[in-house]
């Protein structure tokens, strides 16, 4: 595959790509240092002057860092014509594989010295100095093995506007951001009274103590927090409105975008006002754990989806109004078959913690939503291929076996709790169908779900914006990593080995061009898995 | 001038709005957020036939 204007080339060199040869590096240097230094105690580290500065402004510089990277990735995302240009090395640095090995070997000896003066309590800020430039100096020329830096200049010079703008933006959100939060007190009251009035609706005898925020019926109460107030989801609705007006909004006009964001944040406060007053009812009704634990986490989220997706159809809406030329016409939706029977699993899955405490009981919402999507675009899928080799079953043993070992690895255990109290304490036949139902969803239909909207879409939309018209057999160095980051994020503090495995079935379905090789091997992965919990106990990885 | 003005405005209290608080887990927002970020995918991809 030749070079083309801006479009990242297929990589075909005899060698293995520098990049893979880094993270074989890179994994072998966290095994040795795990096995170096594991049980060692450096709480008392917490006496660095250095660390406590970084304990504090860490998180300021995480929420700078989401929100340049989803200004970032959106405006980037909207320019369809936009692909990173090749940037990584041939062949891997020898310079600076070098430099990246004194490096490590000098974070070792640095890494010992921190464990001495953290037991005997005596403490250097030099060393936790040294200790965090030698951890960037490694991390640093890890990178330049196989990016040089000429390079990666010539990526981000293109971008500078984009990047600063979105940096300076960031910088001002958080700032504002912190002192906006004197309007969570005037907004928390506010919020106390509406809650009032809608449970009147419903409960004769409410109980209402303004001067604690504290909330009722006779038989369940709560408190309203500042963060309950609202203002949070009003301001993720600002976040989410900007989005949604670069992405659809600027067809409709400065004038009607707002009119319809006003709308959009009046119901998502109402919304907000009506689910504390749903768990105040469900609390009402004997099930306090449901509504303090998975109602009180999902309900707002819920919300917000829901009002998001409305903002986001009705803008939709009065846009093909506005355009002629669409208005007459029927649309059609090629995502939609890849896309939709995941996000049904997603949807399903929140409303089925919404109503958990602890266990979720409710996992058939997520089988029978699968299932429902995957009829309704049936159709669709018999232009996909489907064909298996004998690499699949390979490709998900592999990912089995890296996702067990990260898990050693990182956490120094696989073994779990057991079996979950909740599950233990259900009758026979209640467990039985539970089962069957887990099982089935994470062997045969989540491995489908998720290939299709992965592999099917995702891969394939960041070759091109025009995914259709992308060959099953076609990938880029770019689309392999960025949708399986996406992937790996989805499976929250795993996320390394979800990358891994994105990248490993990104490779199955691209090898021979077939989707049924990804299923195969994600559905292998998933069916050791559970074997894996259901043998050793090992819960906490479902 | 707007699309700046509306980036800073819309960045603030993306930021301020990144608070922890005990109701919003990670988990729940990931799945949120993966739903939103799937759904205005989807709908952006619609397209007029003909």
């Amino acid at each position: 595959m030749n070079a083309s204007s801006g479009r990242l080339t297929e990589i075909r060199h005899a060698s293995v790509h520098p990049i893979l040869v880094v993270a074989a590096l890179l994994i072998v240097e966290a095994l040795a240092a795990s096995l170096i230094f594991d049980g060692g105690d450096i709480s008392a580290a917490r006496g660095s002057s250095l660390l406590r500065f970084i304990a504090i402004a860490a998180p300021w510089v995480l929420r700078w860092l989401i929100v340049f990277v989803a200004l970032v990735a959106t405006i980037l995302y909207v320019r369809a014509e936009w692909r990173p240009p090749s940037v990584t090395r041939s062949r891997p640095s020898r310079r600076y594989a070098v430099a990246h090995f004194a490096a490590a070997a000098v974070v070792v000896a640095v890494t010992s010295q921190l464990y001495a003066a953290a037991s005997s309590g005596r403490w250097s800020e030099a060393i936790v100095a040294a200790w965090l430039t030698s951890a960037l100096a490694t991390a640093a020329t890890a990178f330049l093995v196989v990016f040089p830096l000429r390079a990666v200049a010539d990526l981000v010079w293109p971008l500078r506007g984009l990047l600063l703008g979105s940096a300076a933006a960031a910088l001002f959100a958080c700032a504002a951001g912190h002192l906006a939060r004197i309007l969570w007190e005037p907004t928390r009251y506010l919020t106390f009274q509406v809650v009032g009035w809608l449970l009147s609706l419903f409960v004769s005898d409410v109980v209402a103590i303004p001067e604690k925020f504290e909330i009722g019926t006779n038989r369940f109460t709560v408190l309203i927090a500042a963060e309950c107030s609202g203002l949070e989801g009003l301001g993720l609705l600002v976040v989410f409105g900007l989005l949604w007006w670069i992405l659809f909004g600027r067809s409709l006009g400065l004038g009607r975008s707002l009119m319809l964001f006003a709308l959009a944040a009046v119901t998502l406060y109402v919304l907000n006002a009506a689910r504390i007053v749903a768990l105040l009812l469900i609390g009402h009704a004997g099930a306090h754990d449901i509504a303090l634990g998975g109602f009180h986490s999902q309900a707002g989220w819920i919300s917000f989806a829901t009002v998001a997706f409305g903002l986001t159809l009705v803008g939709r809406r009065m846009s093909d109004r506005t355009d002629a030329a669409s208005a007459s016409t029927d649309t059609d939706n090629p995502a939609a078959p890849l896309l939709m029977p995941f996000l049904a699993f997603i949807a399903a899955g929140m409303v089925a913690s919404a109503f958990s405490s602890g266990f979720e009981w409710l996992y058939g919402l997520r089988v029978g939503a699968m299932l429902a999507a995957l009829w309704y675009f049936r159709r669709a899928y018999k232009e996909i291929a489907w064909r298996v080799t004998w690499h699949a079953p390979m490709v998900g043993a592999v990912v089995f076996v890296l996702w067990i070992g990260l898990e050693w690895l990182l956490r120094g255990t696989v073994r779990g709790t057991g079996i979950p109290p909740q599950f233990a304490s259900a009758d026979a036949p209640v467990q039985t169908l539970w089962l069957a139902l887990r099982i089935a969803g994470a062997t045969i239909l989540v491995p489908v779900v998720e290939e299709l909207a992965f592999r099917g879409y995702l891969l394939r939309r960041f070759v091109a914006a025009d995914f259709e018209s992308v060959p099953a057999t076609r990938w880029t160095a770019w689309a392999v990593f960025a949708s399986s980051i996406l992937f790996g994020i989805l499976h929250g503090e795993r996320w390394v080995a979800g990358t891994l495995a994105g990248a490993l079935y990104a490779w199955a379905a691209t090898r021979r061009g077939s989707m049924g090789d990804a299923v195969v091997a994600h559905s292998v992965t998933n069916a050791l898995l559970a074997l894996f919990v259901l043998y050793f106990g090992a819960w906490h990885l479902w | 001038m707007t699309r700046i003005v509306l980036m800073f405005l819309a960045a603030s209290v993306g930021c301020f709005a990144a608070t922890p608080v005990p109701e919003i887990d990670a988990t729940s927002a990931a799945s949120a957020l993966t739903l939103i970020t799937g759904g205005l995918m989807m709908v952006r991809s619609r397209r007029n036939r003909g």
